[in-house]
């Protein structure tokens, strides 16, 4: 579904490229985690992905269409809706159900149709009682689920969000992550850029970048075990993760299966 | 010397009326060299709060002394400002200057010191945030790397040499090794000069692990006031105020449900690893 081939691309001005040699395969339905320093490229790899950022050589696909033949970006932009962190920038107009239809009404849909779409979309993020709200009113979680709505009301196949969840507290945070796992488990191609490695633990895959390039991907289970790779990279396994890996230091047979905290307890509890 | 809090309460003003109180009696003491931890909801009042205590607003009900000074006296603000250092939500926003030492030598410029003085302060300071004066002082500041940035700008609020340092979610996106970096400087200030550290943060394991204090806000009260292990032993309380617990306290939590008997103060990884150690359980 999104295919990068031998990406490189380099800022303005800049003495090093911010992505060096990308090759990588997203596939549909997929929900894939990108993780990294700050400064590690991880943030101009997901803005390749709806041609906001065309690569400097090497080329981007998504559904088939190259993002560096101006006249696809319309049709790839429709298909791929992006999220960004600071929910203020993303809102446009000052009642909730507006803003959903700002997208499709700029695209000439037919009302009736529009309404249809900014029901369902509100549905989708939980927000439907607040169809009527003032958009200042409410929280920042609440916020990027209205902004993800939004996107949503022009049926993208593939939601990218680009630290979305790095303004929010930690209630905002797990507000917009069940709602971004709820559209992954129907069916939408999910890529989302974290700072925050206990996000990606539910994920598919996690790519993991340092320094513009790719340095490590797999499924969480995977990526996590790599402690030292991902130390030089700048990361931190979850503290689950961490505590599960002293616990074998001193001893305890944990699987590297073992994430979240009640598989934790339920791994130890027999050996108590 | 301390910090005292006195049946302090706050309103913000809209269109010339009071809105509903932000803060609402609070009342109690911050001990010098401690780690407070301030932890809360959006919106529960812990910016506010921390605005109170160098006078950015004002004392309306109640009191905040500061080593003896109260800042309800106009005439002591100047002097409390010296002690109480402030380093705000996404403080590299407000670097302005076109080298780090420039920006990092205004504060001190500002307290009127000797160019001597200021200049051993602000290299002192460069090098307490990890930046080498010899590599840094004539770069740019819009140069630099996101977590570079940060630490400059908390570099030209330590080279004023404040007793008492308060912190906004001082590590708010930065990569896991960049918060490290802050909480290590943040301890190391701490232990070497005795400075006083405040810090509202949204992680909890942050917090467990290097506080000694814990304040809990909950729309504008204090819910909480006390050690991390005590604060997080009342883990369903916070839950439903909707604030978590940290990674070790949810994991004793899961543990505890399936028949252990492991205490709930346990919060941190160090105090949970010691009690595998002591033979409660074999490996």
């Amino acid at each position: 579904m999104i295919q990068f081939d031998n990406v490189t691309f380099q800022y303005e001005k800049a003495n090093v490229p911010a992505l060096s040699e990308i090759t990588l395969k997203i596939n549909q339905g997929e929900f894939v985690a990108v993780v990294g320093h700050n400064g590690s490229g991880k943030s101009t790899l997901a803005k390749h992905i709806n041609g906001l950022i065309v690569p400097t050589s090497g080329t981007v696909t998504v559904c088939g269409l190259r993002t560096d033949n101006e006249d696809n970006l319309l049709k790839i932009r429709q298909n791929v809706g992006m999220a960004f962190q600071n929910p203020d920038n993303q809102l446009v107009t000052t009642v909730v159900e507006e803003d959903v239809a700002f997208g499709p009404e700029n695209l000439g849909i037919a009302p009736d149709e529009i309404r249809l779409r900014v029901d369902e979309a509100l549905a989708s993020v939980g927000m439907s009682d607040y169809a009527k709200n003032a958009v200042h009113h409410l929280s920042g979680g609440q916020k990027q689920r209205i902004a993800i709505a939004g996107i949503l009301a022009l049926k993208p196949k593939i939601l990218v969000l680009d630290e979305a969840s790095a303004m929010l507290d930690p209630s905002g945070r797990t507000e917009l992550l069940q709602t971004v796992r709820k559209l992954h488990a129907a069916g939408m191609t999910v890529i989302m850029v974290t700072q925050y490695m206990e996000e990606t633990i539910d994920c598919d895959r996690i790519v993991v970048m340092k320094s513009g390039r790719i340095v490590l991907t797999g499924t969480p289970v995977e990526v996590f075990k790599e402690t030292d790779l991902l130390s030089e990279s700048n990361l931190v396994p979850p503290e689950t993760v961490v505590i599960r890996d002293s616990l074998r230091k001193l001893g305890f047979k944990l699987s590297d299966s073992v994430l979240h905290a009640d598989q934790l307890a339920e791994a130890i509890c027999p050996l108590l | 010397m301390s910090i005292v809090i006195n049946h302090l309460s706050f309103a913000y003003t809209q269109g010339g009326k009071k809105l509903e109180p932000t803060l609402k009696d609070l009342c109690f003491t911050i001990e010098e060299g401690a780690f407070l931890g301030i932890i809360g909801h959006t919106g529960s009042g812990k910016s506010t709060f921390v605005k109170h205590l160098n006078g950015l607003l004002p004392c309306e009900k109640g009191t905040v002394i500061v080593d003896g000074h109260d800042l309800s006296e106009k005439t002591e603000r100047k002097t409390v400002r010296a002690l109480v250092g402030m380093v705000f939500q996404y403080p590299e926003y407000q670097l302005f200057a076109e080298t780090v030492y420039e920006d990092v030598s205004f504060g001190p410029k500002n307290m009127k010191l000797d160019t001597q003085e200021i200049d051993k302060r602000v290299k002192q300071a460069m090098e307490l945030v990890g930046l080498n004066p010899d590599v840094f002082s004539e770069r740019s500041p819009f140069d630099l790397s996101g977590g570079e940035r940060r630490r400059t700008a908390i570099a030209g609020v330590l080279a004023m040499q404040p007793k008492y340092l308060v912190l906004d979610e001082p590590m708010a996106g930065l990569d896991p090794l960049g918060r490290r970096e802050i909480l290590a400087l943040l301890e190391k200030l701490r232990k070497e000069s005795g400075c006083t550290i405040i810090m509202i943060s949204h992680s909890m394991d942050d917090i467990a692990n290097h506080a000694t204090k814990v304040l809990v806000l909950e729309q504008g009260s204090v819910f909480l006031y006390d050690t991390p292990n005590l604060v997080f032993s009342h883990a369903e309380e916070l839950e439903k105020i909707g604030l978590s617990v940290p990674s070790v306290t949810k994991i004793c939590i899961e543990m505890n449900r399936r028949g252990a008997k492991i205490p709930a103060s346990i919060c941190t990884e160090q105090a949970f690893l010691d009690w595998f150690r002591e033979g409660n359980a074999h490996a």
